[in-house]
């Protein structure tokens, strides 16, 4: 009996598993144009449509920025359409629409949307004091994506779009200097405040008005 | 594809062979009109099959069709030149432009289904035959680690012109039109690329008449 029934699910688990993740007979149509921040058209940026890890369209922007493509439908009720994820090299982040719960539709019409330039931030700070002093610091910058949901009863607070995020770390003589790269958003500020040992702490604005930034503070 | 070469080639083969033979049993038989009795027969094709794609829809604007292969039976229908049978046709098809129907990167097309048929004319050595039928076809989509079928009903026209060696053994070619109705739901932009394929067909093999 235990043998039979061991057969039973060993047969149920192969067929359950052999089901194919992507739906036959059923193809969507995904079109859409892509700006940058000021309205112009941006070419040759690529779109894909996605489930999970699965591909299941692909495209890029023509030279109106306009693209369209044909797209395979999954068995998942995720549907991704990530814009620009493909190119570490570009000038422009990352935009991505989730359709998470929404029953899958055919056709998606993504009418107009905005990627702003990428800009990185190479951030130093060196102690130069021979003074024993602590050094409280933190910096809040603009992400260089955008994760939108698109769902019939929106959920905004889910979506990620060009959010503020932060970054803070102490320094002192066992741990002095802090040297990294932050990607952000060109033509934005990034807020860099500190607090020398018990001092009032001070804010800097940064700048971020090239694709590469230089900053570097002392004390 | 070196299957069917070699498939064809060895049919060629055997023609000849058989052939040469016939002759040498023809000339000290009497002459015989072995192929033109014909009452009742059974006709089998098995051959190259090769079919392409025209005109503004998904097979011929983003899948390149590579050859495959064919069987079909016919029989007469009580002693008259009217035909019934099957058909079982099999091609490869790659896909070139994923733009316009999906990441997926080539297809194994199989297509099963009855024929009808009429014998337009036959002598000693030829062979002209028309069929028509209605079958059921399945496109298999392969991605990188995924499959998914789509599926067509298939409308193929046949003619077929046969040349034989001998009463039963022969070399057949058959240019035929063929349109896949496919199932693929699709919203109102790509309806149309997707309704049907068309294909016209050439196909070359082996033809036995029993």
């Amino acid at each position: 009996m235990k043998l039979h029934l061991s057969f039973l699910f060993l047969v149920s688990l192969v067929l359950f598993s052999c089901e194919p993740a992507i739906k036959g007979n059923e193809r969507s149509f995904v079109k859409g144009t892509v700006s940058d921040f000021e309205g112009n058209a941006i070419t040759n940026v690529s779109v894909t449509a996605r489930t999970q890890n699965l591909l299941l369209g692909e495209g890029s922007t023509d030279s109106n920025g306009n693209f369209e493509f044909t797209s395979l439908q999954s068995r998942f009720s995720e549907f991704t359409v990530d814009v620009n994820a493909e190119n570490d090299n570009s000038p422009f982040g990352m935009y991505s629409i989730i359709y998470s719960e929404k029953p899958l539709q055919q056709s998606y019409n993504l009418s107009n949307i905005i990627l702003r330039k990428k800009a990185t931030l190479v951030f130093n700070i060196k102690k130069t004091s021979t003074e024993n002093n602590t050094l409280d610091w933190s910096l809040q910058y603009t992400e260089p994506n955008c994760d939108v949901y698109d769902d019939e009863e929106t959920n905004e607070s889910l979506g990620r779009c060009y959010e503020t995020s932060s970054f803070e770390g102490t320094l002192d003589n066992t741990n002095p200097d802090f040297e990294a790269e932050f990607p952000s958003v060109q033509n934005t500020t990034v807020q860099f405040t500190y607090q020398l040992n018990d001092t009032e702490p001070q804010t800097i604005s940064i700048e971020l008005t090239e694709a590469t930034n230089f900053y570097e503070f002392e004390y | 594809m070196n299957l069917n070469i070699k498939l064809l080639l060895f049919a060629i083969c055997i023609g000849f062979i058989t052939n040469t033979y016939a002759q040498e049993e023809t000339e000290t038989v009497e002459q015989g009109n072995d192929i033109t009795q014909d009452d009742h027969y059974a006709m089998f094709k098995i051959g190259y099959y090769n079919p392409i794609a025209f005109g503004d829809n998904f097979a011929n604007e983003a899948l390149e069709q590579k050859g495959g292969v064919e069987f079909s039976f016919l029989a007469n229908l009580f002693d008259t030149p009217f035909l019934i049978g099957l058909q079982y046709n099999y091609f490869h098809s790659n896909v070139t432009n994923q733009q316009l129907v999906g990441t997926y990167d080539d297809s194994e097309i199989h297509s099963f289904g009855p024929l009808l048929g009429y014998q337009l004319l036959f002598t000693k050595t030829w062979r002209a035959t028309i069929a028509s039928g209605v079958g059921i076809t399945h496109y298999q989509n392969r991605a990188s680690n995924e499959h998914f079928n789509d599926t067509a009903t298939t409308l193929w026209v046949i003619p077929t012109v046969s040349y034989h060696f001998n009463k039963t053994l022969g070399v057949y070619f058959s240019g035929s039109y063929r349109r896949d109705f496919m199932n693929v739901q699709t919203p109102a932009q790509l309806d149309s690329f997707f309704k049907s394929a068309n294909y016209v067909s050439f196909s070359l093999g082996l033809h036995i008449l029993i």
